[in-house]
């Protein structure tokens, strides 16, 4: 009776119409996960592991599109712990990278991801924070319990917020990048490591190491190796090239670099038993791609491989051209173990190995614990000028001269600079540099070092302090040494199709150690020690003179020689009045040593006033002194 | 303190006595000084050596270079291309060699504009490779260096500590235990390049415009310790530590202990100031004996010239020490082959590899009367 079969047929057209208009935004849930290998002319194998999540569905959109906090509701692939991480801090993306080893950018090229030593953490958070820095803290505590590292040491005094480097890696608005207040980045250059690490990261995958390419990842192999990364990074990013909806990407990449030659006996072959100690025995069955790739741009005859690939798959031209061979696990699972070798005809020789684009090299000058310089060289080896950000977050107890950074012959423009204040926080220094075509820059900054307060020092004081890595950023002009492109796609195979044209990169250099000036920690007992002596010493007599009472002495003759002794000892210790007491036997006179008592002073006076007398009239023929 | 003298009143009868005898008095104290600075060579008056830095752990584990033979055909390979350059350093071989054990070779240009002598410019070039450590981030970093000698030198020849030290690099690149990456270096022209590749690592100048230190290329972050060889032969008689540095400065008395307890594990003889420990050190004559290293250990460091390349180091901080080895000249004695040089320098860089801080437990002043007694400041 309300409802007319007019607005019945209404009603139905708009259902239909809104069915239709929500057809494109599905559920969907991905899975992927994938192996690049990539020898390098030094000698070393590169193992690249990339799993992928990807989650799109109706509210993640609207999140995303809104820049509001991410709600989950029915958790299928996608972790659950780092889920609720997410949805709890106002995070909008999240990049964490636990590393162990350097990444020798001259002679193995830029990685898939770079990440310096140690814990690096770089997180986005959406506009409906309140209060950031609370929420900071708590993101790095939940942080430092989901993966088991001493995250919790990242504090206001290793936190900063650059401008320029780390800007968004996922869907991101002009107001949203260019608001760099929104996001924080902090650095622990001392951090460990080890399995601890390892196995929390590892159950975040799906089919967590009972399937598929995670089987590979054993401890021992891993923890042995040159170089060892482990990432976790969360951004949303787009379904497709169009970008017509987006969807939540969450990539855990495990880097590693192991040299076979030195154990081959200067052969540099390799097989998948040979890295991790283990072959591969099953496919995830959660998982929508399981690919192995090996990278053979750079192999003329070199070495083959067995099983032959399935596919080889190139890509790119000039300088983004790139060879791959294909191995799709899920495609045509194996009926046994899988291994995969590779067998070089000769045996490796060490060459001369050009180094990339652009290379930077960062130590501290000086010597002595009063200053020193922290000096970066920044080598451009191809033709055209590049325009690179020079990150660097040092300690608060270096103190900057930042007089010293700039040149005249060197032009920089410093983006952003946040002075350091003791205890508080620590210095940010960005600064936009150009480095002209087959040149080196070299950047200093001077400093002096402080003193701690004693108890601030660590128990291995004389180990030295540790300082982050600089981060430079810059967009090369070619993607010649690159090895991915980040825009391309969610997966590691659309990533490693290269595109002619400009590449962005992000290196790290080393993280160096600066010993501070140690003091001496036993002379807190030195000290208690030399200055209860002193006290000691001048508060006994102290207390004699003015607490003793006045006593009159005799003076008696001993007989026997060890009494004469004694006295004669005592006579040349003392002071010089007993001499008249011998001398002028007849009077006995009173030694005043202390300040008498009050009530004696009366007495005293009187025994002054017989001296006086005695002094006067008793030598006759002396003078009075 | 005024508490315990009374200037007001009369002196009593010591200080008079004192004033009045100053002369004799004094006489007596110096030479009693003397006479107890001779003491002090004898072991009641000092202490025996022991590690204050327990990390060291000299000699706990077995050492397994076995690299000598390699060492012997490195030695004959360089005394071939040595006979090509008479005085000069074979560089195309050194960083041949170098490159093929997989280290990162660099080399090092310096030019010294001598003061003395009319605008004359001479030049040097020192050659170093870098073996990076395999689990390291290249913070931390211990050198093995060797001054190369041409044969035109006045000074012994150095081939075979440059032999011993490509075997030694042969055999660490295929360790994993490295925390540190370890810096190969051969410098020319003895002191000079020493110190002109000290400055270039450090950006620092003493005397401008002396020494133009050129530039490095890889660097492998802070120095902890560095162990110069000059090994004059394959077959040495002993092993000779020297400490004396620059300016008399020493290096932390655990580092020579480390290395003199070192050569007794690997049943080298080993000396100090060229003079073993006398086997009697409570006789007249070991103490006699004792005297005599004390006072050329004495006079070397009063003289303030560093008797070795280790000399340089010790101003950036770095302990540093010499170890020299002359020729055994054939005498059926005791000889040192490669093979226990080897397991010593294996053991040091090993024990130097334990350390997580710089030394600073130990001694830095103090007098060696023989290799394992030591007299503090």
């Amino acid at each position: 009776m309300l409802l007319t079969d007019k607005m019945w047929l209404t009603l139905g057209v708009l259902v239909t119409i809104f069915a239709l208009v929500s057809a494109d935004v599905e559920e969907s849930n991905t899975f992927t996960e994938e192996l690049l290998i990539k020898p390098f002319p030094s000698g070393h194998v590169q193992s690249h592991f990339e799993f992928t999540t990807t989650w799109r569905n109706p509210e993640i959109s609207h999140s995303i599109e809104n820049y509001k906090d991410f709600e989950f509701s029915h958790y299928d692939l996608f972790p659950r712990a780092l889920g609720e991480i997410i949805e709890a801090y106002h995070v909008r993306e999240l990049h964490l990278s636990l590393t162990q080893g350097l990444w020798r950018h001259q002679i193995w090229g830029y990685p898939v991801v770079d990440a310096p030593p140690g814990a690096q953490l770089w997180v986005w958070f959406n506009p409906t924070v309140d209060n950031l820095d609370q929420t900071w803290k708590d993101l790095v505590n939940a942080l430092s319990g989901l993966v088991c590292a001493s995250l919790n040491f990242i504090d206001s005094t290793n936190t900063v917020s650059p401008e320029l480097s780390y800007r968004p890696q996922g869907i991101a608005e002009e107001w949203y990048a260019g608001n760099s207040s929104l996001m924080r980045y902090a650095a622990l250059p001392r951090e460990n490591v080890c399995t601890e690490n390892l196995t929390p990261w590892k159950k975040l995958l799906p089919c967590d190491t009972r399937s598929g390419l995670a089987v590979l990842l054993h401890p021992a192999p891993l923890y042995t190796a040159n170089y060892h990364a482990l990432s976790i990074h969360l951004r949303p990013s787009c379904v497709d090239k169009s970008c017509t909806s987006p969807q939540l990407e969450l990539v855990q990449a495990l880097s590693l670099v192991q040299n076979p030659t030195v154990s081959m006996n200067g052969h540099q072959d390799w097989s998948l038993y040979h890295l991790f100690s283990t072959k591969l025995i099953s496919v995830c069955p959660l998982a929508s791609m399981s690919v192995i790739y090996v990278d053979i741009t750079n192999n003329n005859n070199k070495f083959s491989l067995y099983p032959e690939p399935y596919k080889v798959r190139k890509s790119g031209s000039g300088s983004s051209f790139r060879k791959h061979a294909v191995y799709d696990i899920n495609d045509t699972p194996p009926n046994e173990e899988f291994d995969l070798e590779a067998h070089y005809k000769s045996r490796h020789v060490y060459g001369f190995i050009p180094s990339p684009v652009l290379h930077v090299s960062r130590f501290i000058t000086g010597y002595g614990q009063e200053g020193g310089s922290i000096t970066v060289k920044l080598t451009n080896t191809g033709s055209e000028p590049l325009s690179v950000v020079y990150l660097e977050v040092l300690p608060w107890y270096l103190r900057l001269f930042l007089h010293t950074s700039h040149d005249e012959n060197q032009p920089m423009y410093v983006s952003k600079l946040v002075t350091a204040l003791d205890r508080e926080r620590g210095w940010l220094y960005e600064a936009v540099v150009e480095v002209q075509g087959k040149s080196t820059v070299e950047l200093s900054l001077e400093f002096t070092r402080a003193l701690l307060k004693w108890l601030e020092y660590p128990p291995d004081a004389n180990h030295g302090f540790y300082i982050p890595a600089a981060t430079i950023s810059t967009i090369l002009p070619s993607p010649k040494n690159v090895a991915v492109n980040n825009l391309g796609g969610s997966t590691l195979g659309d990533k490693l199709i290269l595109e002619e044209g400009e590449a962005f990169i992000r290196i790290h250099t080393e993280t160096l150690l600066v010993s501070l000036p140690t003091p001496d920690f036993s002379m807190p007992y030195n000290v208690i020690c030399l200055a209860c002596t002193v006290v000691a010493l001048a508060f006994g007599p102290i207390h004699n003179i003015t607490t003793k009472k006045l006593v009159l002495k005799k003076v008696e003759g001993n007989a026997s020689p060890i009494g004469r002794l004694t006295s004669k000892l005592k006579n040349i210790f003392k002071r010089g009045g007993k001499k008249e007491a011998e001398e002028v036997p007849k009077q006995d006179p009173v030694i005043v040593e202390e300040n008498p008592l009050f009530e004696d002073r009366e007495e005293l006076e009187d025994i002054e006033e017989e001296n006086e007398d005695v002094r006067i009239h008793g030598k006759t023929g002396n003078e009075v002194s | 303190m005024g508490l315990l003298t009374d200037p007001g009143v009369e002196r009593s009868r010591l200080p008079a006595m004192l004033e009045k005898h100053h002369r004799p008095i004094c006489l007596t104290l110096y030479v009693l000084g003397i006479i107890w600075f001779l003491a002090l060579a004898h072991n009641n008056f000092n202490h025996g050596t022991y590690f204050s830095e327990n990390a060291l752990l000299p000699g706990l584990v077995q050492g397994d270079f076995e690299g000598d033979s390699r060492a012997l055909q490195y030695l004959d390979s360089l005394k071939m291309e040595v006979e090509k350059y008479t005085s000069g350093m074979p560089y195309p071989w050194l960083v041949g060699q170098l490159t093929q054990l997989g280290l990162e070779t660099y080399t090092h240009n310096f030019t010294l504009n001598y003061p003395l002598g009319h605008g004359k410019v001479f030049s040097g070039k020192n050659v170093y490779g870098i073996l990076r450590a395999s689990r390291g981030s290249s913070t931390e970093a211990i050198v093995v260096s060797t001054p190369y000698r041409p044969p035109s030198s006045l000074l012994q020849g150095t081939a075979p500590s440059v032999a011993l030290m490509l075997a030694m690099a042969h055999f660490f690149s295929k360790q994993v235990y490295w925390a540190k990456d370890l810096i190969f270096l051969v410098t020319e022209h003895e002191q000079l390049g020493a110190q002109a590749w000290l400055q270039a690592y450090h950006r620092t100048e003493s005397g401008a415009g002396i020494l133009d230190y050129g530039d490095l290329e890889g660097r492998a972050g802070a120095i902890q310790a560095a162990i110069n060889l000059e090994i004059y032969s394959s077959q040495v008689s002993h092993i000779d530590v020297k400490v004396e540095g620059l300016n008399g400065q020493l290096p932390n008395l655990d580092l020579v202990n480390l290395i003199h307890r070192l050569c007794q594990r690997e049943t080298v003889y080993h000396t100090f100031k060229n003079k073993g420990d006398h086997p009697q050190p409570e006789s007249f004559h070991g103490w006699l004996h004792q005297l005599k290293t004390l006072f050329a250990m004495v006079t070397s460091q009063a003289s303030g010239v560093p008797t070795g390349n280790h000399g340089l180091f010790h101003r950036y901080g770095i302990a540093a020490v010499t170890l020299e080895g002359q020729d055994s000249q054939g005498r059926n004695r005791r000889y040192v082959s490669m093979h226990q040089l080897g397991r010593v320098l294996e053991g040091v860089c090993r024990s130097l590899n334990n350390l997580l801080e710089r030394f600073h437990q130990s001694f830095f002043f103090y007098l060696l009367p023989s290799t394992n007694r030591y007299i503090s400041i």
